[in-house]
């Protein structure tokens, strides 16, 4: 399956200059755990950063300072994993951990962004495959054991 | 297989009564995005709450103040999902899935806190148990050198 089909869309994106107040709002406001981050005069909207609450938490400790002062490009992180839309759920997931990362935007072959995926919407998939694995293997495995017998 | 068996046995706590501007310090420091909010009682800590980077956020949000006027007991989630070592993981996933969490403390018996399960550890478990289970299966079919039959 690919990451096309499962990731979320649209996606909410903040801008660079944006206060970092009211970036956290729309996070709550649309019960989202990350935003990404585009420039607001990109229309295909490549991705330059994502924006969780891990990230604004760890800004303003590192900073010093109260979100209330800082900006979305104070606090995100730059240069995020970008997955294409046309990759598999397992080399997702691959990348996901190799990066140890939860989510990440979703992209087309000219780095537009199209969606955003998160190791929650992929896990399911993974679940369903290994439901059908078993569900074809359990005979098979049923008929070799009364053989052996 | 049990929670015990599974969960993370040194959770990160803060007591309710810290500064949430220490506790996030100790998230940013511990790597992490979640910690476990005790009372210590004479004899062991128990879990009365979970405090989250989101929780923190949304706190300053509603209260539009800092780290430094606010302290963990007041942003913190009351009365978590709490699940005991001597549970099964299947009903522990039961628990966390109907209650909307990735994580919860673990207890003992007693009601003393023990650890930590987030779904890390059980996706952790699982792709453990598919790891051992290709390998043996390889192992199975996988022909010998010198007469094509299955090694076992």
């Amino acid at each position: 399956m690919r990451i096309a089909e499962i990731c979320s869309s649209p996606v909410v994106v903040a801008h660079p200059g944006q206060a970092l107040a009211l970036a956290a709002r729309e996070m709550r406001r649309q019960d989202v755990g990350a935003l990404v981050v585009v420039a607001p005069s990109d229309a295909a909207q490549r991705p330059l950063g994502i924006l969780t609450d891990r990230d604004i938490l760890r800004g303003q400790v590192h900073r010093s300072t109260d979100l209330h002062c800082l900006t979305v490009s104070d606090v995100m992180t730059r240069h995020p994993l970008c997955i294409r839309a046309d990759a598999e759920v397992t080399e997702a997931i691959a990348k996901l951990a190799s990066r140890g990362v939860r989510r990440a935007p979703v992209i087309d072959g000219a780095g537009a962004l199209v969606g955003i995926v998160t190791l929650d919407d992929l896990l399911p998939q993974i679940a369903e495959q290994i439901k059908e694995l078993a569900d074809t293997a359990a005979p098979l495995a049923r008929r070799t054991t009364e053989r052996e017998c | 297989m049990k929670v015990g068996d599974l969960c993370t046995r040194e959770a990160v706590t803060v007591n309710a009564s810290a500064q949430v501007r220490d506790a996030a310090r100790l998230m940013c420091d511990e790597r992490i995005g979640a910690v476990v909010v005790t009372a210590t009682p004479a004899e062991a800590p128990v879990a009365i709450g979970m405090l989250t980077d989101r929780d923190i956020v949304c706190a300053q949000l509603d209260h539009a103040t800092d780290f430094a006027q606010l302290r963990v007991g007041d942003v913190m989630t009351r009365d978590p999902l709490v699940l005991n070592e001597e549970m099964s993981v299947e009903e522990a996933i039961h628990c966390l899935r109907t209650r909307h969490v990735r994580r919860a403390p673990v207890i003992s018996s007693t009601g003393s806190l023990v650890g930590v399960l987030s779904f890390d550890d059980l996706l952790a478990h699982l792709a453990g148990t598919l790891r051992a289970l290709a390998r043996a299966t390889e192992l199975r079919v996988r022909p010998t050198r010198n007469g094509g039959k299955p090694r076992l």
